[in-house]
């Protein structure tokens, strides 16, 4: 009996050993794949997101998360430009929630926003626990998003050191021209349902608020208008969510704080998203919240 | 979680597996086990979970009636004066009849879910309509689990094995998540007791079960799923590549088949390390063959074999083809005679071989492809070991070797063309357009590495080839590598597994630029 106790002892530390092993030569390789700059032509992934950390230091007072949905309708230049407010928007296609928290948590290593706002679309794209290991993975060890790198690593990248030298000039928001009309007849029509929240990203969800608590940042959620995403029953959910949370909700669909949004002009894609003019009014309506938060 | 490649199966799903195994007592370890098999069934295919439930019920109840006629018949056969003639003739009548229902159950489960709608298709597209059969899907591993489960009843029937009293042994045994998905497809005095057994995870078990998953994953990440990238979108438009692209994505099939379905079987044979159960392997150095017939006794090994004992062995010893046998022999001699009448068993063989893979005409063209090169290649055979004699040539000089290893490859390349095919005309269309309209200045010009792959792609699926051709080279010669990494001691063991994870992470195709696959067995 003490024999096998010793033995699996043994065998126990051996593994551990060659776990611990394994994981720091992945710190070490992260050192080199991790890109030198914020910039793709260094292999910077989402570029125009990561530009945030080439602003200075403590200069940006607000953070847009989300998806597509934030990247087109929230435009610092005009926020600074109307309300004298910084900020800088972290949406990318597709974003799920395990995303949005990294690249929150990225911004907040340089950044201290008074407001974090996040556009609701993305809470409700579902994403697996295995996507969300992934994305802790990658951010530990760099080596597991970069590892294609080594294709064409350069001999600084092995001494060295990681700068962000680059920004965005649209501080991340990406201005769509051009119109097509939206069929706004049945947007936001009265309803009972509520919309099912996937429970990951509730979990997301109240990590990325006390996330936000830490760091002395105003959660705000905030649903752009979308005659193809948005919905009385997401609504209802997101008030719901809000509610729980103890956090500002703002629906610019429905509502007191209901943007005019012409659907046959401020969409370039059939009410997906908004054009640069749909863009316009929404900033201008957040603009008008941010300043009273 | 989608598969044994998930972040999820690897990271939790499995390793909480192990824990919980070796964390109950031994009696219940199978509990542990058949828990596990069905969540993953559940986590990759839902409800139809009842198929695999149903399939082993029927199997289960049909065994034990198996197992009770030929308990009777012991009994009337010990009865004194009786007729054993009459009493054989009369249970051997009963017990095939009983083991045909549970055939044929089986193997009607397996046709409504995977062959009638493609079948239907293909008599709507002949103007023929047979009405569209209600479509639910494909459980996961159901042309696997099917074989398993006939297997298992023709072997009670013959009295090979005992029938089992036990469901849960038999529904762990035709379940088993490691093998669910793509085989291999094991005999139940192979796995089902070891299963049952519940051994503890050991030392040895651990380092040799996580060492293979590991060269599994590196087969599959580094190279199958980097050669993607070139083969699908060949083969998805086949008329905007020339002769000389399609030739390469042959080849590139062909090795991106292997390392898919040989890594997945890695990780099925590491994983049953790990638990204590020694899986069959089903690939010996497939591209050490020096013939087809060779190949195919070294590529999807358990198929080959389950395919000769209960499809071969039986339709060879049927009355009819033993007879033809016998004509064959008197009109032919002694050696042509039987390779003649051999086609008979031969052809069902590979019909059934390709049909199992799917209803596709590509399918049914691969088998009577294989069909046609191995019967022929017997039928020669006396013919051209007289020739080399006469000419005086070696057939064990390095030079035949060579040449029969090279056909060998040629065979198998075409064979994996028309596999891959999206149809049989289609795979005639592109082994002419190979053949006839190759241009090898596409492999110089550029064109090769515009379709998907650059160099870099290239030259890391070059060195992990070569590597692979190292390693099975020493593995023809009888080493057991990881045998000789276990005794070199911990330090070794520890490199061995950190330098395979280590090269997983760097060099495999994952992440932004690559879709990710499926196992591709995993569709059969």
């Amino acid at each position: 009996m003490g024999n096998r106790l010793v033995r699996a002892s043994r065998s126990l530390l051996e593994a551990a050993l060659a776990v611990a092993a394994t994981i720091a030569v992945l710190a070490a390789l992260s050192h080199v794949f991790v890109p030198k700059n914020n910039q793709a032509e260094f292999g910077q992934r989402d570029e125009r997101v990561y530009g945030v950390l080439g602003q200075p230091e403590g200069s940006v007072e607000v953070l847009f998360l989300g998806d597509s949905e934030a990247y087109t309708s929230f435009s610092p230049l005009q926020l600074w430009d109307e309300r004298g407010i910084t900020s800088y928007v972290l949406g990318t296609s597709g974003q799920k929630l395990c995303y949005t928290r990294s690249l929150l948590g990225r911004a907040l290593e340089r950044q201290r926003p008074r407001v974090v706002v996040l556009e609701t679309n993305c809470l409700f794209r579902s994403f697996s626990v295995g996507e969300a290991l992934v994305r802790l993975a990658q951010d530990a060890l760099p080596v597991l998003e970069y590892h294609d790198r080594w294709k064409s690593l350069r001999p600084e990248d092995v001494l060295g050191t990681v700068r962000a030298t680059w920004t965005d000039e649209a501080r991340g928001f990406v201005g769509k021209e051009g119109a097509v009309p939206a069929d706004a007849s049945s947007h936001m029509a009265p309803s009972d349902e509520v919309a099912g929240l996937p429970w990951l990203s509730r979990v997301y969800l109240d990590d990325i608020a006390r996330t936000c608590e830490r760091a002395g940042a105003r959660l705000v959620l905030v649903s752009t208008p979308s005659t193809r995403n948005w919905s009385t029953a997401r609504h209802s959910r997101m008030e719901r969510v809000a509610s729980e949370l103890g956090v500002d909700y703002v629906d610019l669909n429905v509502g007191k704080d209901r943007v005019e949004i012409d659907w046959s002009r401020d969409t370039y894609d059939g009410g997906d998203h908004l054009n640069v003019d749909g863009a316009r009014k929404v900033t201008s309506a957040v603009g008008a919240l941010l300043a009273r938060v | 979680m989608t598969s044994y490649f998930s972040p999820s199966f690897l990271a939790v799903f499995l390793p909480v597996a192990v824990l919980a195994y070796q964390a109950v007592p031994r009696r219940a370890r199978w509990a542990v086990l058949l828990a596990a098999s069905y969540a993953f069934f559940w986590a990759l295919s839902g409800w139809l979970v009842v198929f695999v439930v149903a399939s082993t019920a029927i199997v289960w109840g049909v065994g034990r009636a198996l197992g009770a006629e030929s308990s009777r018949r012991a009994l009337a056969l010990a009865e004194p004066g009786a007729d054993r003639r009459a009493v054989r003739q009369r249970w051997q009548g009963r017990m095939r009849l009983t083991l045909a229902a549970g055939v044929v159950a089986n193997l009607a489960i397996l046709w409504a879910l995977k062959y009638a709608g493609p079948l239907a298709s293909f008599a709507a597209s002949l103007g023929v309509s047979v009405g569209e059969p209600p479509s639910v899907g494909l459980p996961i591993g159901i042309s696997f689990y099917t074989l398993q489960a006939v297997s298992y009843l023709v072997d009670v029937y013959r009295g090979a094995v005992v029938a089992d009293a036990n469901p849960a042994r038999l529904a762990l045994f035709l379940a088993f998540f490691p093998q669910i998905m793509e085989g291999p497809i094991c005999r139940y005095a192979q796995t089902a007791q070891a299963l049952w057994e519940g051994s503890p995870v050991t030392a040895r078990g651990l380092f040799s079960g996580s060492a293979r998953m590991l060269w599994g994953l590196a087969k599959r990440m580094v190279v199958a799923d980097r050669l993607n990238s070139f083969v699908r979108p060949v083969f998805d438009d086949p008329a905007a590549y020339d002769g000389c692209v399609i030739a390469v994505a042959a080849v590139l099939y062909t090795l991106q088949l292997y390392c898919d379905f040989s890594g997945t079987m890695d990780l099925a044979v590491g994983m049953g390390r790990i638990f204590g159960v020694g899986l069959p392997e089903n690939f010996r150095q497939p591209f050490f063959s020096r013939t087809a017939a060779e190949f195919w006794q070294r590529w999807h090994v358990t198929l080959g074999a389950w395919l000769k004992d209960y499809v071969f062995y039986p339709v060879s010893l049927s009355a009819p083809v033993r007879r033809l046998t016998g004509a064959a022999r008197r009109a032919l001699g002694g050696r042509v005679g039987p390779a003649v009448a051999s086609g008979v068993a031969l052809l069902a063989v590979w019909l059934a071989n390709g049909l199992w893979h799917g209803a596709g005409t590509q399918y049914l063209l691969f088998g009577l492809y294989y069909f046609a090169v191995i019967w022929l290649g017997a039928l020669v055979a006396p013919a051209s070991e007289a020739l080399c004699a006469r000419l005086g040539v070696s057939r064990d000089g390095a030079l035949w070797r060579g040449l029969q290893h090279a056909r060998t490859l040629v065979v198998v390349l075409v064979g994996e063309l028309i596999f891959r095919s999206a149809s049989a005309a289609q795979g005639v269309e592109l082994l002419g357009r190979a053949a006839l309209g190759f241009r090898a200045a596409s492999l110089a010009d550029g064109t090769v590495l515009a379709v998907g792959m650059d160099a870099a792609d290239f030259a890391a699926v070059a060195v992990f080839a070569a590597l692979l051709l190292v390693v099975g080279a020493l593995r023809e010669r009888g080493a057991r590598p990881l045998d000789a990494v276990w005794r070199r001691g911990p330090v070794a063991r520890g490199a061995l597994c950190c330098a395979l994870l280590v090269g997983v992470v760097v060099f495999g195709a994952y992440g932004a630029g690559y879709v990710p696959v499926d196992p591709m067995y995993a569709s059969f």
